[in-house]
């Protein structure tokens, strides 16, 4: 394995790393046994069985090193920069929600002092936590695109 | 003894005054609102950035992954494995590497023959995508739900001295924080609301004059508010920006640390 290979394959995750130093050529080995008639060696009722096992073997077991380019020194440093501003970029989100999240606790513990400070009785109420807590059913995750009917008024 | 008593029932009434102006006092000292968000539906556009860093990191996994066997996977001539072929077609055209190292690549794509060809279904429908800027949007109908899909909107009110202010009242005796922000939002903009109240605690509070209002937080998940003409004009579901706009700026320095940025 090369320098320039290993730098960036460091960079990748496990599975990424595994396809690198594992390539198949699946496909071209697929064609090849797909195209002999399958032996009857599987499970009897199953009619294809053979071709399939086989099949299955080539595609998880055929060990053949994969062909990636070598890469220049520019090639590695470009992947590096990339790299860098993605950390930098995802530092920057983290950090301006952080913010965002302290902001909102500060406000409420404002709020809690001023109403202890007010009035006994309403801080100790909302200090009280429900017994059955329930979270609601009809909440959204956010989707790429919106529903067919984007909201319901309830109007009948 | 006929004075002294006259003194004590003149005590006894302003005891009694001050005790009532006291409880005036106190009514209007504590107010209780509700700070109601709808959640965004769609999720956040992906910036500049983003979209070419993904690009980029999508195609290094192609290049470094295994072969997909497509024979294991897909019928022959299937509409699945010709929209599997543009595809691989598609990103084995990119190269983000030195042009130079371009390997030649040959299009996975094959003759089909006209046995391999599977009939399409009559029923077949081509999928809808919908958009995600709305009529709303484009009409600008503020008291729309269905307006700035990716953005949290608050429910705002219009009062009756004609200042914004989130939906908001008093505090009854005997009643908690939250039964009188759910009371009073109820009141105010009743209509058919289905929502789901947050805790029992105050998330943030704002001054004016001698009153402190608390507001509690609130998610609504189906149905329209609708404007009681005798604590409300007007109502508006807008994002944190707008709220800036409307209100008044004392009143924004109250509220803004509550508002989502997304």
């Amino acid at each position: 394995m090369s320098g320039s290979l290993r730098a960036i394959s460091t960079a990748l995750s496990t599975s990424q790393r595994g396809g690198l130093l594992r390539a198949t050529k699946a496909t071209k080995e697929v064609k090849r046994t797909s195209s002999r008639t399958g032996g009857g060696s599987g499970a009897p009722g199953h009619e294809v069985s053979g071709t399939r096992y086989e099949m299955m073997k080539q595609i998880l077991y055929v060990e053949e090193p994969r062909q990636l380019p070598q890469l220049s020194t520019e090639d590695v440093e470009r992947h590096m920069t990339i790299m860098r501003a993605q950390k930098i970029f995802n530092m920057t989100a983290s950090a301006t929600r952080r913010a965002e999240r302290l902001r909102k606790f500060e406000s409420m513990k404002n709020a809690y002092e001023e109403l202890a400070a007010l009035d006994q009785r309403l801080f100790d109420g909302a200090c009280q936590k429900e017994a059955n807590a329930t979270f609601p059913r009809q909440m959204r995750v956010p989707t790429e695109t919106p529903p067919t009917k984007i909201w319901d008024y309830l109007t009948k | 003894m006929f004075t002294r008593t006259a003194a004590l029932r003149r005590a006894q009434r302003v005891a009694v005054r001050g005790f009532s102006t006291s409880s005036v006092a106190y009514e209007s000292s504590v107010r209780a609102g509700v700070l109601l968000q709808r959640d965004p539906i769609v999720t956040q556009p992906a910036g500049k950035f983003e979209e070419a860093t993904d690009r980029y990191f999508d195609w290094l996994q192609f290049i470094s992954a295994d072969r997909f066997p497509r024979d294991f996977f897909f019928k022959k001539g299937s509409t699945a494995e010709s929209k599997w072929m543009d595809q691989e077609d598609i990103r084995a055209g990119e190269w983000f590497f030195d042009a130079t190292s371009k390997p030649v690549v040959k299009s996975v794509k094959r003759v089909i023959h006209e046995d391999d060809m599977i009939e399409k279904s009559e029923t077949s429908k081509p999928i809808v995508i919908n958009s995600r800027e709305t009529e709303a949007d484009a009409t600008g109908n503020e008291q729309s739900l269905e307006r700035k899909l990716d953005r949290t909107l608050y429910l705002v009110v219009k009062g009756a001295q004609g200042e914004w202010t989130l939906p908001q009242g008093k505090v009854n005796d005997e009643e908690l924080l939250h039964e009188a922000a759910r009371r009073n939002l109820k009141e105010m903009c009743g209509g058919k609301m289905s929502v789901w109240m947050v805790g029992n605690g105050p998330v943030g509070h704002s001054k004016s004059g001698e009153a402190s209002t608390f507001y509690i937080k609130g998610h609504i998940l189906a149905g329209q508010a609708k404007a009681n003409e005798e604590l409300a004009s007007e109502f508006k579901w807008i994002t944190r920006e707008e709220v800036e706009k409307t209100v008044s700026a004392e009143y924004w320095l109250a509220v803004k640390d509550m508002l989502s940025t997304i």
